[in-house]
C-alpha cells in the first residue's frame, strides 16, 4: 500500500472513532479528551475537532476533561498547535509554560521550577517538556528563554545510548535505557537543535525502532524523521506501520491512530509542527 | 522536618538521587507517625493462608499449578468477573522484568476452570506510553490473542474518581480505571523481584500499574514524588485486589525492578491476602520481611504480616527459598 493510500485508510478509521461532538477519545469506550483531539485535529485538518478544543479551553488556557478531571498543563501546548484562534492558542501555550514542574532535589536552587512535568506536582520530564518546546518553536519562536529552558532538560537527560526515557538518564550511577517513543517525541521537538545531540538521538532511534513495534512509537518516529528532512528513511517505517495498522488492537488506540494518520499524511499536515525558530 | 516535607523529599530522592545511601537512611522510620484513618474499615487482619507451589519451568502444567494454589487458599471466583493485572513494565529480550505471558494465560485458564464468568487482562505500564510496543515485543499480546483473552490498557481506560481512605500520600482521591470498580475479583500478578527504591516488589507494589499514566504521568511520577512506600499503601488500599499470584519461577535479583539479573526460584505463590503473599515472597528471596517497612505498615490494616499467623500450604517455602542478591543499598534486608 502506498503512503497516501495508507493515510486515507487511517484517516477513515480515525474519523470513525471521532465522537459526534467532534472530539476524539483516548480509548474506544471513553469520552473525548484533549490530547487525541488535538492530534486528530492536525492529522485530519479537522474543523470539528478544532471547534471541540475551542469549546473546551478555559479562559486561563487550561482544559478540564468531561468528568471534571483537570488535565496536565502541557496538553494545553498540544492544543495550542491545533486551535484556530491565535489568541486562544497563545493563551493555551502561556498556560502550559506557566505551569512548570518541580525541581530536582539536587538542583542548585531547590525552590526554582525549571522545565515541565506531567502535572503541577510532578518533576520535569522529557515528554511534557517536548510538548512545550514543540509549541514554542512553532507558535512563539521569539521566546528564546523558554526554548533554552526546554533544551536544557534534553541536554541533561539524554541517556548514554543516545535516546531519552521518561525519567532520568541514570539512577544510582547506573545508566538507564532510552525508549524509542520518548526519543521520537523529543526529536520532534528538537528541530534545529544541537546537531550532535540530535544525531545521537537519531542513531538510537534507527538502531532500536524495530524492537518496539507499537503504532504510537513508529508513527512518532516517522514524524520525527520527516520533520528533520530524513525522508529517505521513512518508507521502511511506513511499511512497518502498515503491518501494525492491520492489528485489531491498533484500531482501539485513537491517539496512536491520530499520530499514524499525521505521520503518513501530506507535508502540509506537518506544517503546524515545524519550527519557525 | 514535617511529615509532608519528608514524604516529598523522600519520594524525590527515590527518583533522582545518586547519593542513594541518604535515601535509605531517610526512608527508615517513614511510618513512625502514620496518618490517622479508620483501620477498622479494612477489618483486622486475621490468620491467612498462603500456598507455595513448585514449578521448575514455564513449560509444564502451569494451569494445574495455579489451580492447585487457588484451591489450597479456597479462592472462590465462581460466577465472578475476574481481572488479571500482570507486571508489564518494559521489555528487554532475555530479561526477567515482566510476569511471564505463559503464567498469565495459565492463571486465566485456571480462573475459567473455577467458574469465573469472565476474565480480562489489564495493565498500565509505568515505563511506556505505547503498551502495544511492549505487549507485542514481550509475546504477551500473541499469547492473549491465542487464548482469546481481552487486554485493557489501564493508562488509557475511562476513569472514575475514587476517595482514598488511607492518606499516606496526602491525596484525597485517585482517578481509577472504571473497569477496576466494575470487576469483582482483581488478581495482582507480579514478578518476584528486588527493587532499588523499596527493597522488594510483589503484589502490593504491582498495583502502581493500575494508576493511569495520563493522569499521574510516566513513570507514574506523581507517586514517586509523594513517596513510593506511601503510594504503595494508598493505591493498594484503594484498588483492593483480592488475590495474589506471584510469578517466582524466574525472578529478578540485584538492581531490580528493571536492571537486575534473572534468578531461577521455581516457585509460584498464591494467596487471598496480598500482604501475606508478599511476606512469603520476601522469604523466598532470602529477605527479612520485617525489615521491609511498607510491608509491616500494610500488615496493620491490609493483610497479615506476622509469620505465626500465616499458614503455609503446599510446598515448604524453606525448601524453595533462594538468596537473591539484594538491590543496592538494601543489603540490610538479606537474612
Amino acid at each position: 500500500m502506498s503512503a497516501p493510500a495508507l493515510h486515507a485508510a487511517l484517516a477513515e478509521a480515525l474519523r470513525a472513532v471521532r465522537r459526534s461532538d467532534g472530539g476524539v477519545p483516548v480509548s474506544l469506550d471513553g469520552p473525548a479528551e484533549v490530547e487525541p483531539t488535538a492530534i486528530a485535529a492536525l492529522a485530519l485538518d479537522d474543523g470539528r475537532a478544532r471547534a471541540w478544543l475551542a469549546r473546551h479551553v478555559r479562559e486561563d488556557g487550561g482544559f478540564d476533561e468531561r468528568n471534571g478531571r483537570p488535565d496536565g498543563p502541557t496538553t494545553s501546548a498540544l492544543a495550542a498547535l491545533a486551535l484556530t484562534d491565535p489568541r486562544a492558542a497563545r493563551r493555551a501555550l502561556g498556560y502550559a509554560i506557566a505551569h512548570r514542574g518541580l525541581p530536582l532535589p539536587n538542583a542548585r536552587d531547590p525552590e526554582k521550577r525549571e522545565a515541565w512535568g506531567w502535572t503541577n506536582d510532578a518533576r520535569s520530564l522529557t515528554e511534557p517538556t517536548a510538548r512545550i518546546l514543540l509549541a514554542v518553536n512553532a507558535l512563539t519562536p521569539g521566546d528564546a528563554a523558554t526554548r533554552r529552558e526546554a533544551v536544557g532538560l534534553f541536554t541533561t537527560r539524554q541517556c548514554a545510548d543516545g535516546g531519552w526515557n521518561f525519567g532520568n538518564a541514570s539512577v544510582y550511577d547506573v545508566d538507564l535505557r532510552g525508549y524509542v517513543q520518548t526519543t521520537a517525541i523529543g526529536l520532534i521537538a528538537l528541530q534545529r537543535g544541537d546537531p550532535e545531540m540530535v544525531g545521537r538521538g537519531f542513531d538510537f532511534l534507527r538502531k532500536q525502532w524495530r524492537l518496539e513495534p507499537g503504532g504510537l512509537t513508529v508513527a512518532q518516529a516517522i514524524v520525527a524523521l520527516r520533520l528533520h528532512g530524513l525522508d529517505d528513511e521513512v518508507p521502511e517505517l511506513v511499511g512497518a506501520l502498515e503491518t501494525i495498522a492491520r492489528r485489531p488492537s491498533f484500531r482501539e488506540k485513537p491517539l496512536a491512530l491520530a499520530w499514524a494518520t499525521l505521520a503518513t499524511g501530506p507535508d502540509r499536515l506537518l506544517d503546524p509542527l515545524r519550527s519557525r525558530a | 522536618m514535617t511529615r509532608k516535607q519528608l514524604v516529598v523529599r523522600g519520594g524525590a530522592m527515590a527518583l533522582w538521587a545518586t547519593a542513594g545511601a541518604a535515601f535509605v537512611a531517610e526512608r527508615m522510620g517513614a511510618f513512625d507517625t502514620p496518618p490517622k484513618f479508620d483501620r477498622a474499615e479494612f477489618g483486622k487482619p486475621g490468620r491467612s493462608a498462603v500456598a507455595v507451589l513448585g514449578a521448575a519451568t514455564y513449560d509444564g502444567d502451569l494451569e494445574g499449578v495455579v489451580l492447585d494454589g487457588l484451591r489450597l487458599v479456597r479462592a472462590d471466583v465462581r460466577g465472578k468477573r475476574v481481572l488479571l493485572k500482570p507486571n508489564l513494565v518494559e521489555f528487554v529480550k532475555g530479561s526477567s522484568i515482566n510476569t511471564d505471558p505463559r503464567m498469565v494465560v495459565a492463571t486465566a485458564n485456571a480462573m475459567r476452570r473455577l467458574g469465573a464468568s469472565s476474565v480480562v487482562v489489564a495493565e498500565g505500564p509505568g515505563h511506556r506510553r505505547d503498551v502495544e510496543a511492549i505487549a507485542f515485543a514481550s509475546g504477551l499480546r500473541e499469547a492473549l490473542d491465542h487464548a482469546g483473552l481481552r487486554f485493557v490498557d489501564l493508562n488509557d481506560a475511562p476513569l472514575v474518581r475514587t476517595p482514598v481512605e488511607t492518606r499516606y500520600t496526602g491525596l484525597r482521591q485517585l482517578w481509577v480505571p472504571r473497569i477496576l470498580r466494575e470487576t469483582e475479583v482483581i488478581v495482582s500478578m507480579p514478578k518476584l523481584k528486588t527493587h532499588h527504591w523499596v527493597g522488594v516488589t510483589m503484589s502490593l507494589k504491582n498495583c502502581f500499574g493500575c494508576m493511569p499514566g495520563r493522569v499521574y504521568g510516566w513513570p507514574k511520577d506523581v507517586f514517586h514524588v509523594r513517596g513510593i512506600p506511601e503510594s504503595i499503601l494508598d493505591i493498594a488500599a484503594t484498588v483492593r485486589p483480592s488475590i495474589a499470584v506471584i510469578d517466582g519461577i524466574v525472578g529478578m535479583e540485584g538492581d531490580g525492578p528493571i536492571m537486575g539479573e534473572a534468578i531461577h526460584t521455581g516457585a509460584v505463590v498464591v494467596s487471598r491476602d496480598l500482604v501475606a503473599a508478599d511476606v512469603t515472597g520476601a522469604r523466598l528471596m532470602g529477605m527479612d520481611p520485617e525489615k521491609v517497612e511498607y510491608l509491616m505498615e500494610a500488615g496493620r490494616f491490609l493483610g497479615q504480616s506476622r509469620s505465626e499467623l500465616i499458614e503455609q500450604r503446599g510446598e515448604d517455602p524453606a525448601r524453595l527459598a533462594k538468596h537473591f542478591r539484594p538491590a543496592p543499598r538494601f543489603e540490610h534486608l538479606a537474612v
